[in-house]
């Protein structure tokens, strides 16, 4: 390649990494408005541990907190004899953490809380953790506080923390009520099961809609089709229910004759999917038995401290210069290629993290981050040995750097083939953390290869034509050199 | 070549290293799981609600805080974890302790903060305050454990399938068994040393264990195949051959194991102390792979190279002594 040429490449691609480098890390107001550029480190989603999330406190019918039972109590007023009579309906528990409505939840003696009760409240607390396991969502956390109380949290990434705190709280089986929501058509009798008609339900979300999808039986199709048969001569409602509450009721205005019934509408993707594990798990997991209430929301931020992610980035900088003074010192002007290689798998990589939905920061994604730079870093520097090796047998530059990657080509092909295969068949069966830091991990191991082999190589290229002394700019010697010297 | 490290020689050495690591973490994995102290399984938790007349007054927040961890002190009590909650018309302060943490203590904590708040004079008087004190128990989702464990050895099988495909079936088998053995190595050692972990934590650490030994392997194979066909090997025994490829390859794998160890060590040393938690204890993996890729992968490989090629040198002697006799 001449030397123009060369630098017209060289002065375009710094224009677009430096561009890029500033689009990724700075965020500014726009100019004459009142919007805000947010860089791509902004925008990439933070786990609860370094982004924090939500937290709620389900309480169960005959359970209430402490503060409500004051609250409660404190709004009688001079009303003494009602006051009493109030605060004579209830049993403190856990040293006054809550309180138990004895008519609900302790035995006839009330001396105790009775064993149907605590029945009750182990099935609801396995109901709640299967739908919130359902999430798969890292940063969810249940426990059962005070023996009868239960808290969840979830992470920042959700939109809706609200919505799904109140979706999972709905207890009781599996109906479907065609006209009014009274009229069921589809529940459990002595004889027949819901899951005799109804399959299963699960979410989908394509072209922006979201959609709920109901999956029914040879005999639930058969029954909504004989239920909807006048629906378009009169217009009516269909709903499914979950134990009181409605979770879907869809307009029908012809007869429905379907094995799924795909269902939009207000739906956003992580309504679908609520209301979706709250029909399936109903219908194959554990029935929540208890009506719960929960309490409000409150948001935290990151549980590892306020500066989490500010500290994260420090040390990637910190990591950052002390690769460069290696790669500078050890190879020299060859350092530069390797800079450009480095840069475009990070900013490859920020984009990813920043515009992949499911992805997020968290220790196992910077992890993963971290394995890959290294696996970036070693490649290069072997890339590199490999074409000292062959100039120290006295070739040319351009043989040398032919012959050095012809040699090692194969051994990075093997070893980033291997990685990224293993590395995405582990995201596919992985859940959670681990299903995202193989997937970080994967994409860093292809952007490895690809930075490697192709960006910096082609930049020792372009940088080699300015080069008088092509050895001292690469920091190699021919092996008489070596004796001589 | 008299300085080369005799790993192949050393083998009953590895393996018994190894399996008492091993066994010896199972066990106490079953007997007391991984210590999960920092995921708080069981905790006390104290809690102050408030309203806006706390956020909004000035300082009030931190005044409320210096009371709560005034108190505290007082009655001998260690908090584990600070944590605010914002929440519409006000905020929860939380604190953490220890299940073991003395009822009696939080008690009479509870009672001189509660007093402070309701004290008719002073920064909280028109505040609306409350304080509670909780125990909880965490509720442990088990899918993603069982899911990563299936995850984790299915890519190792389909390693050892392609370093199968591309080295040879040894090299394949020996890279199993090493991502196997570090990821099992790296988890006994968090059994047996009881080193804090978070609840995702061992799955991640088993993951990393078996990344870098895929790595570390992947490169000795390598360098096996460039160095086995070099005429200066044709001489060597096989254990000779494996420890000499295994020297040339030292310098490669202790530049990666290096760079790795100290970027974990740098990210534990600058980041905050959640993160330290996880940064410091990732340098076992690596050290985990240090060690089988440098001592037990050769010493394994070594063996069954040698039974392989001995179970070829009989079926030779076989086959010829068979022809020798038709003939």
């Amino acid at each position: 390649m001449g030397k123009k040429k060369s630098a017209v490449f060289l002065v375009l691609i710094t224009i677009l990494i430096a561009v890029l480098c500033v689009a990724s890390t700075v965020s500014f107001p726009i100019p004459n408005s009142v919007k805000e550029y947010h860089s791509f480190v902004d925008v990439i989603k933070k786990d609860s541990a370094i982004g924090g999330g939500y937290t709620t406190v389900y309480y169960p019918e005959g359970v209430i907190s402490a503060e409500e039972f004051e609250n409660n109590a404190a709004a009688y007023g001079t009303d003494t004899q009602a006051e009493q009579k109030y605060r004579a309906r209830y049993a403190s528990h856990a040293n006054g953490a809550i309180y138990l409505e004895k008519e609900i939840v302790l035995d006839e003696k009330e001396e105790a809380v009775s064993e149907a009760f605590k029945t009750s409240f182990a099935n609801t607390v396995k109901a709640l953790e299967e739908r919130f396991e359902a999430k798969h969502l890292i940063g969810t956390r249940l426990e059962v506080s005070d023996d009868y109380t239960i808290r969840a949290t979830l992470p920042a990434v959700t939109e809706s923390p609200s919505l799904i705190f109140g979706a999972f709280a709905y207890a009781g089986e599996v109906s479907v009520a065609y006209g009014t929501e009274s009229d069921k058509i589809i529940e459990n009798t002595a004889s027949r099961s819901v899951n005799d008609y109804i399959k299963g339900a699960y979410s989908r979300y394509a072209q922006d809609t979201a959609y709920v999808v109901v999956d029914f039986t040879k005999e639930g199709r058969e029954l909504i089709k004989n239920a909807t048969a006048g629906a378009a001569e009169n217009k009516s409602t269909l709903y499914v229910l979950v134990g009181d509450n409605t979770v879907i009721n869809l307009s029908v205005s012809q007869q429905i004759d379907q094995d799924s019934l795909f269902i939009s509408g207000s739906y956003t993707k992580e309504s679908a999917e609520a209301i979706a594990i709250v029909i399936e798990k109903a219908l194959h997991g554990t029935v929540s038995e208890l009506d719960l209430t929960a309490g409000a929301v409150l948001t935290y931020q990151s549980v590892f401290g306020e500066n989490t992610a500010l500290f994260l980035y420090i040390s990637f900088g910190v990591l950052f210069l002390a690769m460069l003074v290696y790669f500078f010192v050890r190879y020299r002007g060859l350092g530069v290629a390797h800079l450009y290689g480095y840069l475009t798998y990070w900013l490859c990589m920020i984009m990813c993290l920043a515009f992949i939905p499911f992805l997020h920061l968290s220790v196992g994604t910077v992890a993963a981050v971290l394995l890959t730079s290294v696996l970036l870093c070693v490649s290069n520097a072997v890339a590199f040995e490999y074409v000292k090796k062959e100039y120290a047998l006295g070739k040319t530059m351009t043989s040398s750097v032919k012959t050095g990657y012809g040699k090692c080509i194969r051994h990075l092909i093997d070893l980033h083939v291997i990685l990224a295969v293993v590395a995405f068949l582990t995201y596919a069966i992985a859940l959670t953390e681990l299903q995202t830091f193989a997937f970080v991990f994967g994409i860093g191991t292809v952007l490895s290869g690809v930075c490697t082999l192709v960006v910096t190589r082609f930049i020792w290229a372009i940088t080699m034509t300015f080069a008088k002394r092509k050895d001292k700019f690469c920091n190699f010697k021919h092996e008489e050199e070596d004796d001589d010297e | 070549m008299n300085k080369r490290f005799h790993s192949v020689k050393l083998m009953p050495v590895w393996l018994a290293i190894s399996s008492a690591v091993i066994i010896a973490g199972i066990i106490l994995y079953c007997l007391f799981g991984f210590n999960m102290q920092t995921e708080f399984p069981a905790a006390k938790r104290f809690e102050v609600t408030y309203d806006t007349v706390i956020t909004i007054g000035e300082n009030t927040e931190e005044e409320l805080q210096k009371l709560c961890e005034d108190t505290f002190a007082q009655n001998g009590l260690t908090v584990k974890q600070k944590q605010k909650y914002e929440v519409t018309g006000g905020g929860v302060l939380e604190y953490t302790f220890e299940a073991s943490a003395s009822d009696e203590a939080l008690a009479k904590a509870e009672e001189a903060v509660a007093a402070a708040l309701n004290a008719q004079e002073g920064i909280y008087a028109d505040a609306d305050t409350f304080v509670t004190v909780h125990k909880t128990e965490n509720r442990a989702f088990t899918e993603a454990n069982w899911r990563g464990a299936i995850a984790v050895a299915v890519g190792c099988v389909v390693a050892l399938v392609y370093l199968g495909v591309r080295f040879g079936v040894v090299n394949g088998v020996t890279g199993l068994i090493a991502c196997l053995h570090d990821a099992l190595f790296t988890l006994s050692l968090f059994a047996i040393c009881r080193i804090p972990v978070y609840a995702y934590a061992p799955l991640l650490f088993g993951a990393i264990a078996a990344a870098v030994s895929l790595i570390l392997w992947t490169v000795q194979s390598m360098k096996m195949r460039e160095n086995f066909k070099d005429p200066s090997y044709a001489g060597m025994t096989v254990a000779e051959a494996v420890e000499e490829s295994s020297a040339s390859a030292l310098k490669i794998i202790l530049g990666i194991v290096c760079a790795l160890a100290v970027s974990f060590a740098l990210f534990g040393a600058l980041a905050t102390a959640g993160v330290r938690l996880f940064f410091l204890p990732a340098l076992i993996p690596v050290a985990v792979g240090a060690y089988s890729s440098l001592a037990l992968a050769p010493a394994v490989h070594g063996h069954m190279k040698k039974s392989v090629a001995a179970t070829a040198k009989k079926k030779r002697y076989e086959g010829a002594k068979k022809k020798a006799e038709e003939l």
